[in-house]
């Protein structure tokens, strides 16, 4: 679809003439505006690489509630300790001052597909040519029943980093001796496929030096998961004795949990937990929903830019895209904003638009030094983000290889981050 | 020539390595004899089966030019100091799984001591070594760059190089030489790295040009 000029200056006219805030000054000057929903991997990526590649030529907006995001990535090392929670802080100041970047720091609550407008909570609406969704997951209702949000301080989901990641490790820390930590796993599709696993390594970590008589409980829907083998031969040799697995045979997928009472009921047994990690069943973030750009739990979109199938001014990026192979997880998320950038910036400003390629990698940690890893490339086809191949770490890997594999993910680390916030 | 200028850089290394306590050389060029039959060592010496050993104590490891190493020992990225050394020394396979070296191993600590005050008592000589460009990879300097298109591939390779050398190196600045072979090496499986095959397989020799001239001017 070609911008036409006339069309958009209407849509600019428009967006004025209920603006409140003073967020929209570029649109008088004619030049197209992208707004960017979401300021994590996905969305902050798009917006830096937009806002580089369309120069003076494009106006970013990226609304994004927090001021400072926390990254779900190696959250889970900060519950191991092996992180600070101040080290996954960023902030979108670079965004804003070296790229021009117009970073409004307020929620989303609805999209206008017809006037090209965005709402903000705190009133006033910003216009679009161009919409970019990355608002990340939210959690299925009643996924598992007895848990909602309003039990998520005795329930932590810690799925969204941040003050729950907080919380969870705390009550981790402070759980009774030998005491039981539960964690009931989320179904397929979901956000980080190996996260959950690499977050009982992390509590295992700390429980093998603070409470070592201590059990860890994984309630699974799930027959299998991510990097199984590395996982569970790692658990063996680190934590023996500590883990144990319920999947759908024995009735990991009829789970309910009482969190006044802190219980978990598995199959209909009823047992006493003193932690317990719900991370429910995921479903694309609320704005995604709100624009009508979904179909059941996702945004399908095409695979060459990421192009929302329901409307060719959205595109929807990283954990909230139905997208094909690619599974959902921040370099995946990354990986895509770069290709929708690039298609963004080509369709407004006339630059050469080059062919999507996308891939993957999600490096884990079992224990201290011990990091595996898994991923894959893929390319667009007309039916998905197709796989075209990967790797996985294989088992019995030497001491060297695995430190070796925990270093290159502190690497990855310090680059997605500067990929992302500049 | 970049590689003959790191390999100067860990130059400054041996004395620092050598100042640890050390054992009898003289014992030492003893034990060398079964060294000998793989490596030389001293004034002149040259690859054999194995690389030569002059300069051996503080010197990268894969540092030789011309000597074909295992990825084990090529892609290890360490220094060989006298306790690196001392390790390999004792278990080859077990402390560098690849190596081809076939020496089984020497137990004895007193005896690894003194090879390694032997091996530490030739200098490295100051002979800048050329770096010869395989056939593959001067077919791909060859072809002609594609600066815009090179800026595009970069971005995945940002995701995880970032502008710091922490655990994985930094490529921004690379002679385009040393980028061409190392893409060329790893999509070929003569390098070996899980994402970096992954990522050359499925670049053409245009796109590895084109981001060698880009990653040679980014900053």
């Amino acid at each position: 679809m070609k911008i036409n000029r006339r069309s958009f200056i209407g849509s600019a006219a428009a967006g004025v003439g209920v603006m409140s805030a003073p967020m929209v000054m570029g649109a008088a000057h004619g030049t197209p505006n992208v707004v960017v929903i979401g300021g994590g991997a996905g969305g902050a990526t798009a917006a830096r690489y937009i806002a580089r590649d369309g120069g003076d030529q494009v106006n970013v907006t990226l609304i994004e509630p927090t001021r400072t995001y926390y990254t779900c990535f190696f959250s889970n090392l900060y519950i191991g300790g092996f992180r600070t929670m101040e080290s996954l802080g960023h902030s979108y100041g670079t965004l804003a001052s070296e790229y021009g970047i117009n970073v409004v720091h307020d929620w989303a609550v609805g999209v206008d597909r017809d006037a090209k407008t965005v709402a903000l909570a705190g009133g006033g609406s910003v216009p679009y040519d161009k919409l970019i969704l990355s608002p990340g997951i939210d959690f299925v209702d009643g996924a598992v029943p007895g848990w909602d949000v309003s039990a998520q301080n005795a329930m932590p989901h810690a799925y969204k980093a941040g003050s729950q990641t907080e919380l969870l490790k705390a009550q981790v820390m402070s759980m009774r001796e030998g005491g039981t930590y539960c964690m009931v796993a989320p179904p397929n599709p979901y956000r980080c496929p190996p996260g959950p696993y690499e977050r009982v390594s992390m509590v295992a970590h700390q429980l093998k030096q603070t409470n070592p008589t201590a059990k860890i409980l994984i309630v699974d829907p799930k027959e299998g998961f991510s990097k199984q083998g590395l996982f569970e031969q790692g658990w063996e040799r680190h934590y023996s004795g500590m883990i144990e697995r319920i999947g759908p045979d024995f009735g990991g997928a009829n789970v309910e949990v009482d969190p006044a009472a802190m219980t978990v009921t598995i199959d209909g047994v009823v047992e006493n937990v003193d932690v317990c990690n719900v991370i429910p069943a995921q479903r694309a973030g609320k704005i995604a929903h709100d624009a009508g750009v979904t179909d059941g739990n996702w945004a399908p979109v095409e695979a060459f830019a990421l192009t929302s199938k329901m409307d060719p001014a959205i595109h929807v990026l990283g954990d909230s895209a139905a997208q094909g192979d690619m599974p959902k997880s921040g370099f995946s998320a990354n990986s895509q904003a770069k290709v929708c950038a690039n298609a963004v910036v080509g369709e407004l400003t006339g630059s050469r638009v080059f062919p999507a390629r996308f891939s993957n990698t999600c490096w884990s940690l079992i224990d201290t030094e011990d990091g595996v890893k898994v991923g894959a490339a893929y390319e667009p086809t007309e039916e998905k983000i197709a796989s075209t191949g990967g790797f996985v770490s294989q088992t019995d890997e030497t001491a060297e290889v695995r430190a070796q594999t925990y270093q290159e993910s502190l690497g990855w680390y310090d680059a997605i981050v500067s990929d992302m916030f500049g | 020539m970049r590689l003959a200028l790191v390999t100067g850089l860990f130059g400054f290394i041996p004395a620092m390595a050598i100042a640890q306590p050390m054992g009898d050389p003289e014992a030492g060029e003893q034990l060398y004899r079964a060294c000998a039959t793989c490596h030389e060592i001293g004034e002149g010496a040259r690859n054999r089966a194995g690389p030569h050993l002059t300069g051996i104590v503080g010197r990268a490891a894969g540092a030789i030019e011309g000597f074909r190493y295992s990825s084990a020992i090529g892609a290890s990225g360490l220094v060989w100091d006298v306790d690196m050394l001392s390790r390999y020394i004792e278990d080859p396979q077990g402390t560098m799984p690849g190596t081809r070296m076939a020496y089984r191993g020497m137990a004895d600590s007193q005896q690894r001591s003194d090879l390694i005050a032997y091996l530490a008592s030739f200098e490295a000589e100051e002979v800048a070594i050329p770096f010869e460009l395989s056939p593959e990879a001067a077919a791909v300097l060859a072809v002609a760059p594609d600066m815009a298109y090179g800026e595009y591939l970069s971005a995945e390779c940002t995701a995880c190089h970032a502008a710091g050398d922490a655990g994985i190196p930094k490529i921004e600045g690379l002679d385009p030489e040393l980028f061409v072979t190392a893409m060329v090496e790893y999509r070929s499986g003569e390098r070996t790295h899980q994402v970096m095959e992954m990522v050359s397989g499925r670049l053409g020799d245009e796109e590895i040009a084109s981001l060698a001239v880009f990653f040679q001017k980014a900053q």
